[in-house]
C-alpha cells in the first residue's frame, strides 16, 4: 500500500503551519497558551489543551519533516534532518554521546519506539525521596492506560528478530528475566527505519497523532522558530522573543517575532528547557535549575555469532531484560536495564570503534553481530547527581557530567552482564564498547578482559537517547525547580511539561513516562484555565 | 601510561607553562570550549592558546571554497586521514571521489553543530595544522598532504591510548567524523554486508499517491 504524507495533506486541508524564518519581521503571535517544544511533552500537552477549548500555539525550533522525506530510509539523512547538532552533540568532556531529536515531533519521531510505563519503584521514590505528589502508581495508571490506547502502545505480537532474540536466549540460558518490548505502532512494517523517521507513518510519533490532531482543531504550528528568551517581569512572563531559523534548518536568519500567552508552557525536553531559562535569566529559587539531568548513560557490548542477524532490520527494541535494574534496591548500586540496538552501519562504526583494518575486520562482521546496550539508571543515589547543564552567550547549552566510582562500577557490571549474555546466546566473541577493548573469545577470558580495561571518562564508549531532569518536580521551592503540577516555582504564568520534570532517570525508556504525565498536568491545567476564577486573570 | 614520560604531549604541558605566562587568556579557551576533555585540560589549554596567538583560532574565519565550514587546511587534513582511517576502501579506483563526499559529509556535520562544538571541534584543527604543535602533539612535522600514512596510522593509536583524555576525545572525534560519515554512504555496503532497506519497502514508500489513497 502506497504510503500517505498525513502532514502535507493536513497543510493541503488548510492547517495553520508556519515557517519561522519566512514570518514577517517584528510580528506579535497571539494565543491562550504557547508551548515550546513538540515533543513528547509538547505534543501531549498541545492536543489536550486544544480540545479543551483554548487556543494553542506551537513553537518548534527544528524543521517540519515528514514521511515522504523519510522515504530513503538513509542514516546520514537522518541526523542531518531530523538530530540535535546531527547527532553529534554530546557532553562537555567528550564522554557520552547524546542522541537528542530536533524537529517537529522532537525525538518521538526517531526513537524505537520502546514503550514502558514509568516503574513502580521509580514513582514512588519520587514520593518518598522527592516528595512528588500524585504521581504513586495508583495515581498514574490512568493516564497510562490513556496514553497506551491514544498511541496503540502494546506488546509487540511478531517474533523478535535474530538480534533481539539473541538477548532474550541468552537470558534463558543464564536463568535471567526477559520479557516483550511494548511499542507504540499501529500496522508496523517491521522493517527497522524507526531511528531514521518511519517512513510508513506506523510509529505512533507526536508528529502523525497529537499533533495532526490539534492542528485539526485549530491550533497554530510555528516551525524553524527558536525561542531565544523567555522574557519575564516580577513573577511573571511576559512573552516570548523567537528568532525564525533560516532555509538551512539551524541558524536564525535575523527574523524575529514576539509570542505572547495567557499561559507559557516549555516542553523543549531535558538539556533545552533548562537551557532557555538559564539564557533568559529566569528567578531560580532553589538554585536547581540545569541541576541533576539524567541521560541513563549507555555502554554497549556487540556479539559476534555463526549465524547471520541482520539486526539492521527489524523492528530495532522487541525484547528486554530487567534482571538487574534493581539489583541493590532502588537507591543502592547503579542498576541498568538491558536492551538491543540495531546494526545500522554509520551508528555502528562509532559503537565499534578504530580504524584501518581493525574498523574494517569489525565493521565487516555485522551481518552476524547483535549489539547489547544497557540504560543505566542514574539519580537515584546521592553519589550520582548527573549533569549539569549551563548555557554559553547565545544560550547554547553545555552539558557537564559528573563520574566517579559509584558510576563506574555500574558500568563495569553492566558491561559484564551484557558480555555474558552474549556468550550465553552463542557468541564466538564479543567486543566491548571501549578505546582498549579486544574481541573476547570466552567468557572465560571476557571476565579477565572486563577487569584490566579502565573505566574513565572517553575510554568507555557510552551513549545517551534519554535526557531527563534538570526541571525536576518536588515538594517545595527549595528543593526543586517545579511543584508537583509542572508549575515553574519562580513565574507564576509558566509550566514545564517535559521529561526535564523527572526527579531521576525512568530506568526504562522514557516515552511513555513523558506521555502519562504530561497527559496528567496538562489536564489539571485545561481544567485550571478554563475556570471562570483564573480565565479572567 | 606506560609510555606516558616518552610521549611528546608531556613535553608540551612543559614549555606551555612558558608560553601561559605571557598573554594567554586561559579561561576562554577552558570555558569557551572544553568539549574535548578533562584530564589534559591544562596541556591542551596552552595547545589552543598557542592557536590564537598563531592567528588561527581568529574569529575572521575563511572557509575552504564550497564548504561551509572547513578551512583549505581542514580539507587537507581530513583528506589525508581518510586513506589511513580507511585502508581497504583506499585500494578503490575511485577512491579519490569517495573522499571528496566524506569531506562534504564531515563539513555538513561539523557545520550543523551547535556553537560551542563547532568552536572546540576548530580548536581542535588548529592544534592539528599549526606545524608546532602538530609536531608536539603528534610527532608529524610534516604537512598533512605530504605525511606518510604509517606515521598518521601511529598518532592516532598513539593518541587513542593516551592516559590524557583529550587525545582520546581528539581520537574518537577525528576517526568519528571519518568513519561514520563513510559507513552511512552505499558504496560502502560491500564492506559491512548491509544490504540497504528492503527493495519491497523502498518501493512501497515511493508509490505515486493518486487521490491521496492507496494503488
Amino acid at each position: 500500500m502506497a504510503v500517505v504524507d498525513p502532514i502535507k495533506n493536513g497543510i493541503n486541508a488548510g492547517w495553520d503551519v508556519r515557517h519561522g524564518g519566512r514570518l514577517e519581521h517584528g510580528l506579535t503571535l497571539e494565543a491562550d497558551v504557547a508551548i515550546i517544544g513538540t515533543g513528547a511533552g509538547g505534543g501531549t500537552a498541545a492536543e489536550i489543551l486544544t480540545n479543551a477549548g483554548l487556543k494553542v500555539l506551537l513553537l518548534e525550533d527544528g524543521p517540519l519533516k515528514s514521511s515522504d522525506s523519510f522515504a530513503d530510509m538513509e542514516e546520514a539523512r537522518a541526523w542531518n534532518d531530523l538530530y540535535q547538532e546531527s547527532g553529534s552533540r554530546g557532553t562537555k568532556d567528550g564522554a557520552i554521546a547524546i542522541f537528542q531529536g530536533r524537529s517537529v515531533g522532537g525525538t518521538t519521531v526517531v526513537n524505537w519506539t520502546s514503550s514502558f510505563r514509568t516503574p513502580e519503584n521509580t514513582l514512588r521514590h519520587w514520593g518518598k525521596q522527592h516528595g512528588v505528589e500524585g504521581v504513586d502508581p495508583e495515581s498514574m495508571a490512568p493516564w497510562f492506560a490513556k496514553m497506551e490506547e491514544r498511541l496503540n502502545i502494546h506488546r509487540w505480537p511478531v517474533p523478535p528478530n535474530p538480534n533481539n532474540n539473541a538477548l532474550a536466549k541468552g537470558c534463558e540460558t543464564l536463568g535471567w528475566e526477559w520479557d516483550i518490548v511494548p511499542r507504540n505502532v499501529k500496522g508496523c512494517w517491521n522493517i527497522g527505519y524507526c531511528g531514521q523517521g518511519c517512513p510508513s507513518n506506523a510509529k505512533q510519533s507526536m508528529l502523525v497523532t497529537t499533533i495532526p490532531a490539534a492542528l485539526e482543531k485549530g491550533a497554530t504550528l510555528v516551525h524553524n522558530a527558536r525561542v531565544n528568551k523567555v522574557l519575564h517581569q516580577g513573577d511573571r512572563v511576559t512573552a516570548l522573543q523567537v528568532q525564525g531559523i533560516g532555509e538551512d534548518n539551524r541558524r536564525p536568519n535575523g527574523t524575529l517575532f514576539t509570542v505572547k500567552a495567557r499561559r507559557y508552557i516549555l516542553a523543549a525536553g531535558a538539556i533545552n528547557s533548562p537551557a532557555l531559562l538559564l539564557h533568559s535569566d529566569a528567578p531560580d529559587p532553589s538554585g536547581l535549575l540545569g541541576k541533576r539531568t539524567f541521560v541513563h548513560p549507555v555502554p554497549v557490548t556487540i556479539g559476534q555469532f555463526n549465524t547471520p542477524i541482520e539486526g539492521w532490520h527489524g523492528a530495532p527494541q522487541s525484547t528486554y531484560s530487567d534482571e538487574f535494574v534493581w539489583r541493590d534496591g532502588v537507591a543502592g548500586k547503579m542498576g541498568y536495564k538491558m536492551e538491543i540496538a540495531p546494526m545500522h552501519p554509520g551508528l555502528m562504526s562509532a559503537a565499534l570503534g578504530g580504524f584501518g583494518e581493525t574498523l574494517f575486520e569489525r565493521v565487516g562482521g555485522l551481518k552476524n553481530a547483535s549489539c547489547n546496550l544497557a540504560l543505566m539508571r542514574d539519580g537515584f543515589n546521592e553519589q550520582n547527581q548527573g549533569a549539569s547543564i549551563s548555557v554559553d552567550n547565545n544560550g547554547y547549552p553545555i552539558i557537564d557530567y559528573a563520574f566517579n566510582d559509584y558510576v563506574w562500577e555500574g558500568i563495569k557490571h553492566a558491561l559484564s552482564s551484557l558480555t555474558e549474555a552474549q556468550f550465553a546466546a552463542g557468541a564466538t566473541s564479543v567486543l566491548a564498547g571501549h578505546l582498549n577493548a579486544q574481541n573476547w573469545k570466552s567468557w572465560a577470558e571476557a571476565k579477565k578482559g572486563l577487569d584490566e580495561l579502565s573505566y574513565e571518562a572517553v575510554k568507555v564508549t557510552l551513549f545517551s537517547a534519554h535526557l531527563m531532569g534538570g526541571c525536576q518536580l518536588g515538594r517545595n521551592e527549595s528543593e526543586a525547580v517545579c511543584d508537583s503540577q509542572g508549575n515553574y516555582y519562580g513565574l507564576e504564568n509558566l509550566s514545564i511539561f517535559d521529561g526535564s520534570l523527572f526527579p531521576t532517570s525512568i530506568g526504562a525508556n522514557p516515552q511513555l513516562s513523558i506521555y502519562g504525565l504530561v497527559a496528567k498536568l496538562a489536564t489539571q491545567l485545561a481544567e485550571e484555565m478554563r475556570s471562570p476564577m483564573t480565565a479572567a486573570v | 601510561m606506560r609510555s606516558i614520560n616518552n610521549q611528546p604531549h608531556k613535553e608540551v604541558a612543559v614549555s606551555g607553562d612558558t608560553m601561559d605566562s605571557q598573554t594567554i587568556d586561559r579561561r576562554a579557551f577552558l570555558g569557551g570550549s572544553l568539549r574535548l576533555g578533562v584530564a589534559g585540560a591544562a596541556t591542551l589549554s596552552v595547545v589552543g592558546a598557542g592557536a590564537s596567538l598563531s592567528g588561527c583560532g581568529g574569529n575572521a574565519v575563511q572557509t575552504a571554497d564550497g564548504f561551509s565550514y572547513l578551512r583549505p587546511d581542514d580539507v587537507v587534513l581530513f583528506s589525508a586521514l581518510c586513506p589511513v582511517v580507511l585502508s581497504r576502501a583506499a585500494q578503490e579506483a575511485d577512491f579519490e571521489n569517495t573522499v571528496a563526499q566524506i569531506v562534504q559529509r564531515i563539513d555538513a556535520l561539523a557545520f550543523n553543530l551547535d556553537a560551542p562544538n563547532r568552536k572546540t571541534v576548530y580548536q581542535l584543527l588548529d592544534l592539528l595544522n599549526m606545524r608546532v604543535t602538530r609536531w608536539l602533539t603528534t610527532g608529524i612535522g610534516a604537512n598533512w598532504q605530504d605525511a606518510a600514512p604509517e606515521d598518521i596510522a601511529a598518532f592516532l593509536a598513539k593518541w587513542r591510548d593516551s592516559s590524557i583524555g583529550l587525545f582520546n576525545v581528539g581520537y574518537r572525534a577525528l576517526t568519528k567524523f571519518v568513519s561514520a560519515s563513510y559507513f552511512s554512504l552505499p558504496d560502502s555496503r560491500a564492506y559491512t554486508g548491509y544490504p540497504g532497506p528492503q527493495p519491497w519497502a523502498l518501493q512501497a514508500t515511493r508509490l505515486p499517491t493518486p487521490n491521496g489513497g492507496g494503488k
